[in-house]
């Protein structure tokens, strides 16, 4: 229930916002959805512990934020008209989505086999990416120390995108005791 | 296409099979190193005492204890540490290193990592 919250509610309210967006398809709107989804809150997440906010108080505050986003999407966005969403949504794309469905579910033993496998990830998941991504999700002030000269080997002026997305997902699904 | 198609196939033949190896290295290290984190306060910088001659080896028992003991600093060259460890299996020894010297040794795990602190 807390991942379909976690990362449910900020693609709901983007899809819900980009109704603003007219030339947008149907696929191309849920694709931006998932993006945005994703993205906004990691820069969201980052801008919070950048500020002083803790872990503790973005458990809660993140699903109340969200929630609220996607309310005020729903209330002030109109919605498209059901056969000018058909049309956008026209038979070369159901065909589409069809082969991308099938490859996914194809894909989803691969995924499992290597969760399985490597839990924590290859060389870079460890060395770089999670290991960022533990520090932003530290607590108190612990995330300066991810920027640390003792860590230049971990390459610590990479984008915080990916990192700052699994430290959201870590503290709000699974916090991790320091 | 047939690339793809080709890569695909072999991805969910292997991944069938369970053909992707578990590597036993990586947890038992993690778990060595995680068995110290309790004594070690979550905003401390940690002094890095490598116990290997092979340099692989040795960056990634670095590697994996900095990612096992974050948000803590782990570094090697000992800058402003008041606590140290090592690789796991480190021998006795260990103590006598120079980069030990003011430390005195408060724990040695059951994977073989010793904690030091330094003297007051």
């Amino acid at each position: 229930m807390i991942p379909v919250l976690v990362f449910g509610l900020p693609v709901m309210a983007a899809w819900v916002w980009l109704r603003r967006v007219p030339c947008l398809r149907s696929y191309e709107r849920t694709g931006a959805a998932v993006l945005f989804g994703v993205a906004v809150p990691s820069i969201v997440y980052i801008t919070w512990r950048f500020s002083g906010g803790s872990v503790d108080a973005y458990r809660t505050a993140d699903p109340v934020l969200w929630l609220i986003v996607l309310t005020a999407g729903t209330l002030a966005v109109p919605r498209r008209s059901g056969a000018r969403a058909a049309a956008a949504f026209g038979r070369g794309t159901i065909g589409l989505a069809i082969v991308a469905g099938l490859l996914c579910v194809i894909y989803l033993p691969v995924v499992r086999e290597h969760l399985r496998a490597t839990p924590h990830g290859a060389w870079d998941a460890w060395a770089i990416w999670n290991l960022r991504a533990r520090f932003l999700a530290g607590p108190g002030d612990a995330w300066r120390a991810a920027f640390d000269d003792a860590l230049a080997w971990s390459h610590t002026d990479y984008p915080l995108l990916l990192p700052a997305t699994v430290a959201r997902a870590g503290c709000s699904i699974r916090p991790r005791p320091p | 296409m047939a690339a793809i198609a080709a890569s695909l196939a072999w991805a969910v033949v292997h991944s069938w099979r369970g053909a992707v190896p578990a590597d036993p290295t990586v947890d038992a290290l993690l778990r060595s190193y995680l068995s110290v984190a309790p004594v070690l306060p979550p905003d401390a910088r940690v002094g890095f005492l490598p116990v290997t001659a092979d340099p692989t080896l040795a960056t990634t028992t670095h590697f994996l204890a900095q990612y096992a003991l974050a948000p803590r600093v782990v570094d090697l060259e000992f800058r402003d540490v008041a606590l140290a460890v090592t690789g796991p299996g480190a021998p006795p020894a260990v103590d006598e290193d120079a980069r030990l010297v003011g430390f005195e040794l408060i724990l040695v795990s059951d994977g073989g990592v010793r904690v030091y602190r330094r003297r007051p």
